[in-house]
């Protein structure tokens, strides 16, 4: 379960681009945007929702970052964020509440090491593909 | 439905008058029956300024430099608060709210946010 350091925050407060920690410690991207639940329809047909949506998960990179840049450099940077991402899902990466341990004013923590995070695919191919091949890399 | 799709968004209220732009989103910690927490929207902030709390000014966290968290914080007291059952419909950058703009709280402060 998420230990959250306030009862009550905004999304500015303690969410939004705060940097995201692995459960070694190191540092696995940084928030930036928020997924909710959909919200319900009402049941007296209002055309209003009934329940307030929920946050389900974190989003990071640059296809969760481009919309709040907005207009065209938010647009472009998502669209090189989909291009960099390979696989051809618009979706950005995303970190379900389960995988996050602590959430206060300075750091976002998770229970899971960064390699295994999908916000981790793209570092990990740069340092397989472009690093290591480099003489003097190391390996 | 993602955060970005509600902050920045326009919103008017009952009569079509324009309220301002969503620059903050307020949840709180609910248990539910099953011993989970759900971080549940609470209000949603509107104003005209932003940029104060995109910076982190907007509430009580940032203290420097002088004279900067005081001009953005006397900016935000104008900030309205409007919670997720006043809302009528969602349209993309839009939200119809279903009461008057001057039947919308001010935004809390936070001592008495927590209280």
């Amino acid at each position: 379960m998420t230990d959250w350091a306030h009862h009550r925050f905004t999304a500015n407060d303690l969410l939004l681009d705060r940097q995201l920690v692995d459960s070694r410690g190191m540092m696995a991207g940084r928030i930036d945007d928020l997924e909710l639940s959909d919200p319900e329809p009402d049941p007296a047909g209002g055309g209003s929702a009934a329940r307030a949506p929920v946050l389900t998960a974190l989003l990071c990179g640059p296809i969760a970052y481009g919309p709040r840049l907005g207009g065209r450099l938010g647009t472009w940077w998502a669209a090189t964020g989909r291009r960099l991402r390979g696989d051809g899902d618009g979706y950005p990466c995303r970190i379900p509440l389960s995988l996050v341990a602590r959430v206060d004013r300075m750091q976002v923590r998770l229970t899971s090491p960064r390699e295994l995070l999908p916000s981790y695919r793209l570092r990990a191919w740069v340092a397989d593909k472009v690093i290591a091949p480099l003489p003097g890399s190391g390996r | 439905m993602r955060a970005a799709e509600l902050i920045g968004s326009r919103v008017v209220d009952a009569d079509g008058t324009q309220v301002g732009v969503v620059h903050d989103l307020h949840f709180r910690l609910i248990g539910r029956p099953d011993g989970e927490v759900e971080c549940e929207l609470d209000m949603v902030e509107c104003g005209g300024i932003a940029v104060g709390h995109r910076l982190g000014y907007g509430h009580a966290e940032m203290t420097g430099p002088w004279p900067i968290p005081r001009l953005f914080r006397l900016l935000s007291r104008r900030s309205l608060v409007f919670g997720w059952s006043d809302v009528a419909r969602l349209q993309p950058r839009l939200i119809v709210l279903r009461v008057r703009r001057a039947d919308l709280a001010r935004r809390p402060v936070r001592g008495e946010e927590s209280a």
